[in-house]
């Protein structure tokens, strides 16, 4: 499966799970990974659900949970 | 007797008069008019007069009408058509005022004709006691509307100091985000502007919860700080400017660290919640008990995430935040991308907390009023449009500060949550 993130574009063949991802594009672990849909909305990805969501071609996002107040 | 003033702007063509506790029965006694040009300190009189009205056919609380003799009316409608700069000053006593005066004569026909020319041109809604009143005046195409008061020693002020708020939001959102009651946990960064804009939108009725003292480094984020704060509790500064900013303003603080007993039961009484908090444990017990008590629940987070652990050079790897809103039935904050197997217990909290709570730095990280300002505006907006209904069902906020990126994120509730899945 062929994904984008930022300027980086890559085919990640059979994708096993998210961290397959993360590691692929040099994302930290502790970021969320999300597909951009076509409205320029987020989706979540996590791993009950990534597989259903993650389209081929999609543009993806990757976004720390913020927990400072 | 009491002395009111209202400063009634004419650069839009609209006058108003706020006028508040008439009651069925009452009479107000208008007493002179004064015309300013371009002044307020400059008072020209152009006429003296002495009314007397009688509101007789209606029983409102607080409402907006025009009175003002046919003849003022016509001149003032002139000059408004030749002079876009000119103010009016009225200034009238009322006698009795807030007393229930059974006045069953006309003391002024002309008076009375024009006023019930008016009531006749009138709509009226009634929302669970908030009457509002709009006029025309009957021989005019042209619209009288309200457009700014100023009012000076008036108590019941909602009005005068949200007539911005109401042109907005309407007078039945108004009302409706009159009547919450938020219970906001987090007094600091994120929760003390948040309280803030929440009063200047309108909003009185809070419940503070926060046991923390304002020190000498939260004045760069503590929005109406002064130095006499310094050392006080942040609950008793907020509740002071709160109090001060309005007498309407129901406002009970609470000094200590949710989830303490006593924070949860005063929070029970709260139609929403809301989480200014600096930790992800205080976020996640907020959101238990959001479901537990079957309530909204608005969290906010922000944070400046910087590359290197030890490096004290500022380089930024993510700089912004979220707003996210549950709502019982839908998605919590967690399917919304919380993990609560990261959720550190309280006890470690505390001690991040003595350290100088890390994320990716061992130094206390930066947090600048920019920022939180932005989230928390942002999840005043996502507030409001909730409690208004107004048609949008954002729950979830991205904002990337570092790039000026804001998202909205897809929300819906994962059967596999470790927190809200039956």
């Amino acid at each position: 499966m062929i994904l984008k993130f930022g300027e980086m574009q890559k085919d990640f063949g059979e994708i096993q799970n998210l961290n397959q991802i993360k590691e692929g594009f040099h994302i930290v672990d502790s970021k969320n990974l999300y597909r951009v849909n076509g409205e320029g909305e987020l989706v979540l990805l996590d791993e009950s659900t990534w597989s259903t969501k993650l389209k081929e071609g999609d543009k993806l996002e990757a976004i720390s949970e913020f927990t400072l107040g | 007797m009491n002395t009111k003033k209202v400063t009634i702007n004419l650069n839009q063509r609209y006058l108003y008069l706020l006028i508040d506790s008439v009651l069925k029965g009452e009479s107000l006694s208008l007493d002179f008019l004064y015309l300013a040009e371009n002044s307020l300190n400059y008072f020209t009189p152009i006429n003296s007069f002495s009314e007397s009205l009688l509101i007789e056919n209606f029983n409102f609380r607080t409402t907006k009408i025009i009175i003002i003799p046919e003849d003022e009316l016509k001149s003032l409608l002139e000059l408004d058509s030749n002079s876009s700069n000119s103010e009016f000053i009225w200034k009238w006593n009322t006698k009795n005022f807030g007393d229930s005066l059974n006045i069953s004569s006309l003391e002024d026909p002309k008076s009375y004709k024009l006023f019930s020319n008016l009531i006749s041109n009138t709509t009226f809604y009634n929302n669970n006691e908030i009457y509002s009143v709009e006029i025309t005046y009957p021989n005019s195409k042209r619209y009288l509307k309200v457009k700014e008061t100023e009012t000076v020693n008036i108590e019941e002020e909602s009005e005068s100091i949200h007539s911005r708020n109401l042109l907005s939001l309407g007078e039945d959102n108004f009302f409706k985000i009159q009547n919450v009651k938020i219970g906001c946990v987090g007094a600091g960064g994120l929760g003390n502007p948040f309280i803030i804009l929440a009063m200047h939108h309108g909003y009185k009725n809070f419940v503070i919860v926060d046991g923390d003292t304002l020190e000498i480094h939260n004045f760069n984020r503590f929005l109406g700080v002064k130095k006499s704060h310094l050392g006080r509790k942040k609950v008793d500064i907020l509740k002071e400017i709160l109090t001060e900013f309005s007498s309407e303003i129901q406002i009970e603080t609470i000094s200590q660290y949710f989830p303490e007993n006593s924070t949860l039961e005063t929070l029970s009484t709260c139609d929403i919640l809301v989480g200014g908090v600096d930790n992800d444990y205080s976020r996640l017990q907020l959101q238990i008990l959001a479901l537990t008590l079957e309530k909204p629940y608005l969290d906010m987070g922000s944070g400046v995430i910087l590359k290197d652990n030890h490096s004290l050079s500022v380089e930024i790897e993510e700089r912004g935040g979220q707003i996210k809103l549950f709502v019982p039935g839908e998605a919590c904050i967690s399917c919304m991308g919380l993990n609560p197997v990261t959720v550190k217990d309280f006890n470690r909290y505390q001690l991040d907390v003595v350290q100088g709570y890390i994320i990716g730095t061992e130094l206390t990280p930066p947090s600048i009023l920019s920022l939180n300002s932005s989230i928390t505006s942002m999840a005043i907006k996502l507030l409001t449009d909730y409690i208004t209904n107004d048609g949008t069902n954002i729950r979830h906020l991205k904002y990337n500060e570092k790039s000026f990126k804001l998202f909205t994120v897809q929300t819906e509730k994962n059967k596999f949550c470790k927190v809200c899945a039956e």
